[in-house]
């Protein structure tokens, strides 16, 4: 009963992945264009300053696609029950559970396309320059990071949409609401209570969601193709 | 087993305008029980209750032996449903989804699913977003009746459909239920549809159940009395309403066009031995008149109706 | 006004003078001739404005013992090695502690030093109630209530480092190397350097040649050092590299400016006037994470009295101190830089395990929140 739902998912969401995975393909290779000579070649090797100057360039884009791909698996993966009522989800003789559990698992081996396509991407592109002493290719680990950062945006977007639609606006409109009066009240509050000055909240409740032990933790690690 | 579907106290309300009432319903098994009801009845929020998609206020629902929604994956591996709407995946093929449908269902019936398919005219190949509606129908009845269920509950299946599709689609349960001996439960609003096939009706208005009974029953005990020597200002209830007093049920009572014409009574649980009741009450029966099914359903609507000249 | 404070404010006013005059585009266009010889002259006035600011720091530290009321609580002193600690009672055994620790690591080295028999070292938990008072030029070192001991170790470290450093205010090393004395806190930001600064001395020094380590780090430096730095191609690209300084005279500024040009007639020289009108210290291919690697592992290997050799005399060369301090070769010294240096390379993926490992098991708990998703669904 997994493979239906595989199926289900990639019908739906194959003509999205396509673009992802080409992206994922070619973002190492575009990030490594005219910094160095093929292996083997005479001349100057890959410029290891401007290798690491040029690859910054490129390094926001790489987490920016792993969102990206997350919410578009996300959403896909319940596209069509929305549309539906669910009717046809909820008429299928499997717990409820276990339905969730199969749509998740049939996403998350769909990540698996770009995140391979990224790899292949990453390991031709570190194969086509010759490295300087000191510098390295992490194309494995790159990959390994994007694939991460594609599952938590993609649980994370699930969780949401898996839910009712009164649910889901429960959710979105609290946070919403906590974020805005976090900013409005945080003057008033520091005054009220000077121990509070040295805690700004909306900072705090950025470091929560972007540092460990946070949700978005892996978003902010190292991105880098090349690096020391 | 003695009913596929067992439905007590059932209880939902929806904001002012709508709510199911203490509905209490029995479809027995084996028998085809036709779910009557005009547009907006509830009808079809009866029936997702007994597929487990909404929660009711109050009530208790039993499918096939067993409670809703407790057993909804073992209920539903038995139970065949045809919603309102289709709800079919559009970007997938006629194929496709016909073996994605199948993959849930252990008991699967895969050559009654091509013989459906050649009989439906179905192309496998086709698109599901690009399928007519009675081709979409069709669609839904194949996927059902290939999961061999014991039960269909079938939600306005031939709503919308061209009479040859309707055909076609009662026709497919018909066989179906004479060759499995399985339950079906349909809804509808169209009576006329019913009256071959059901066993049972049950009739569903405003949210209350106002009448279920065998179709026989239905079919022959509502008729239309001619009645001379009533008192115009006499009730209804005074003459026939209580129980202790008439024998029938008075539906609704139309006044004589002239002093010396007869009333008009539509009556409910008709026979021929309550002749006899007239001539003890001083009044004369001149004739008695057989009502069609939709004659008769629709003045047991009126009968049930608050603006009703009466009521049973 | 003390002699000291006549002093530092005599600097103090020659250096503002001369920046001053030296940032305005109109006295760059008449005066630019004297400016250059300013410029040239900065860096050795330096140490002499430091040691004028040194001088006013003992002044005024003088000057507020004498304001500051007399202790009302009791303190107790501790001698560790060389140093004079100042606490309460009930922190001396902490003191002792995170003291004796930090100067465990220097003690080997140094035998005799006047700036710390000069200086007591105070220490306490922060507080604005309790401090430490002492009657003679101090230094503090932070406590922090929150920070484990090993950070108030890394503090007291820091500290006598600190006043250490000021031994080699008097040396020719004070050109090269500024800041505590003290191992280098992120070597593996040497490796990155060595690595990703477009060098060919860098390279070659990464790639194993030892002289050109040694040429990388400039204790040696003379004016042939530039090109010993940079081909002519990687100067624009080491220019580029070194963000306009903001009271950077305007000539220097010019020439950075041509340099970028890249392609453009005279920019090659302007690379190279640029890089030699910066300090040395910028322009050098190894910042001073690296030359304060260099001195530290100097130092290690000298053992005994290495820091004493060091400083012994204040005429000596840069190179010829850092091997007196060393007992080794150029090569060996460099060859143990090197070492440590490569053996610190950073691994840009090493949290990588515990990301996959937090990235799982949120992973897990939103999809366990979906699972909650009710069969309720059709209103």
């Amino acid at each position: 009963m997994y493979e239906p739902l595989l199926f289900i998912h990639w019908k739906q969401v194959r003509i999205a992945l396509l673009p992802f995975a080409v992206a994922a393909f070619a973002l190492p290779l575009l990030s490594i264009q005219g910094l160095g000579a093929p292996p083997g070649a005479s001349g100057l090797a890959l410029d290891a300053y401007r290798a690491s100057a040029a690859l910054e360039i490129w390094l926001p884009l790489y987490p920016t696609l792993a969102a990206a791909l997350g919410v578009t698996l996300a959403l896909s993966a319940w596209n069509w029950d929305h549309q539906l009522k669910h009717v046809h989800a909820l008429s299928l003789p499997i717990p409820r559970w276990q339905y969730v559990l199969r749509k998740m698992a049939a996403g998350a081996a769909l990540a698996l396309v770009p995140a391979l396509a990224l790899w292949a991407g990453a390991l031709l592109a570190t194969a086509s320059v010759s490295l300087p002493e000191g510098l390295h290719a992490y194309p494995t680990q790159l990959a390994l990071r994007f694939l991460l950062a594609t599952l938590v945006a993609y649980a994370l977007l699930f969780a949401l949409a898996a839910g009712t639609v009164r649910t889901t606006t429960v959710v979105v409109l609290g946070l919403t609401v906590f974020v805005i009066l976090v900013g409005l009240l945080a003057a008033p509050l520091a005054t009220l209570f000077p121990t509070l000055d040295r805690v700004n909240l909306a900072q705090w409740l950025m470091e929560s969601l972007v540092e460990a032990p946070g949700p978005l933790e892996v978003f902010t690690g190292t991105w880098s193709l090349i690096d020391v | 087993m003695s009913d596929a579907i067992e439905i007590t106290g059932l209880a939902w309300k929806a904001g002012q305008s709508f709510a199911l009432r203490d509905i209490t319903l029995r479809a027995p098994a084996a028998s085809i029980y036709g779910f009557l009801g005009p547009n907006g009845s509830g009808k079809t929020t009866t029936i997702r209750m007994l597929m487990g998609m909404m929660k009711p206020d109050r009530g208790n629902i039993r499918v096939l032996g067993m409670g809703v929604p407790q057993q909804m994956p073992q209920i539903l591996a038995r139970v065949g449903y045809v919603p309102e709407r289709p709800h079919v995946y559009p970007a997938l093929t006629v194929a496709e989804h016909v073996r994605y449908h199948a993959s849930f269902f252990p008991r699967w019936d895969a050559p009654t699913s091509r013989d459906l398919m050649v009989r439906f005219g179905l192309d496998p190949a086709q698109r599901i977003s690009r399928l007519s509606k009675g081709e979409a129908g069709k669609l839904l009845l194949l996927l059902t009746l290939s999961q061999r269920p014991d039960l269909l509950v079938l939600d306005e299946p031939t709503d919308g459909l061209d009479p040859v599709v309707r055909r076609d689609v009662l026709s497919a349960v018909l066989d179906y239920v004479g060759d499995a001996g399985a339950s079906v439960f349909i809804s509808s609003h169209l009576v006329h549809e019913l009256e071959r096939i059901c066993d049972w009706v049950g009739v569903l208005d405003g949210g209350s159940l106002v009448a279920e009974l065998p179709m026989q029953a239905f079919k022959n005990g509502i008729k239309r009395l001619r009645v001379a020597g009533a008192a115009a200002g006499e009730s209804a209830s005074g003459l026939a309403g209580d129980p202790g007093r008439a024998p029938f049920t008075l539906l609704t009572r139309e006044p004589a066009d002239a002093p010396a014409s007869p009333e008009t009574w539509i009556v409910r649980g008709w026979e021929d031995s309550m002749r006899a009741w007239f001539a003890g009450v001083g009044l004369e029966l001149r004739d008695v008149v057989d009502l069609d099914l939709e004659d008769g359903f629709v003045e047991l609507l009126r009968s049930s109706r608050p603006s009703g000249e009466a009521r049973s | 006004m003390s002699r000291a404070r006549r002093g530092a404010v005599a600097a103090g006013l020659c250096l503002a003078a001369a920046l001053l005059a030296a940032a305005s585009p109109l006295a760059a266009r008449q005066q630019s001739a004297a400016e250059r010889a300013l410029v040239q002259h900065l860096d050795t006035l330096l140490p002499i404005l430091r040691e004028a600011r040194l001088q006013a720091d003992r002044a005024a530290a003088a000057r507020e013992l004498l304001l500051r009321a007399r202790p009302t609580e009791t303190q107790d002193t501790l001698a560790i090695g060389l140093l004079r600690v100042v606490t309460f009672p009930d922190q001396a055994h902490l003191a002792r502690s995170v003291v004796g620790g930090a100067w465990d690591g220097l003690s080997g080295m140094v035998t005799e030093s006047r700036y710390l028999r000069e200086f007591t070292f105070t220490f306490h938990w922060s507080s604005r109630k309790r401090t430490v008072v002492v009657d003679r030029p101090y230094r503090s070192i932070e406590a922090p209530v929150w920070a484990p001991p090993g950070i108030i170790e890394g503090n007291a470290r820091e500290a006598i480092g600190a006043i250490l450093f000021m031994e080699m205010q008097r040396t020719r090393l004070l050109q090269w190397v500024r800041g505590s004395i003290r191992a280098p806190l992120h070597p593996e930001r040497v490796y990155r350097e060595l690595a990703t600064v477009p060098s060919h001395a860098n390279r070659a020094c990464m790639a194993g040649d030892l002289d050109a380590c040694w040429t990388a780090l400039g204790p040696g430096a003379d004016s042939t050092r530039l090109p010993r730095w940079y081909s002519p191609e990687e100067m624009p690209l080491r220019v580029a590299s070194i963000g306009p300084g903001r009271w950077w005279p305007a000539p220097i500024l010019a020439a950075r400016l041509k340099c970028l040009e890249r392609g453009s007639p005279g920019s090659q020289p302007a690379c190279a006037r640029f890089l030699a009108a910066v300090a040395p210290e910028i322009a050098a291919p190894l910042g001073m994470e690296a030359r304060r690697l260099l001195l530290w592992v100097a130092l290690e290997a000298g053992g005994p009295g290495s820091f004493d050799r060091l400083v012994a005399d204040p005429g000596m060369p840069t190179a010829d101190a850092l091997l007196a301090a060393s007992g080794l070769s150029a090569e060996e010294l460099t060859s143990r830089w090197r070492e440590q240096v490569l053996a610190a390379r950073p691994d840009t993926y090493s949290g990588l395990g515990a990301s996959a490992g937090l990235a799982l098991f949120w992973f897990l708990v939103f999809g366990a929140l979906a699972l909650r998703s009710t069969r309720w669904r059709p209103a």
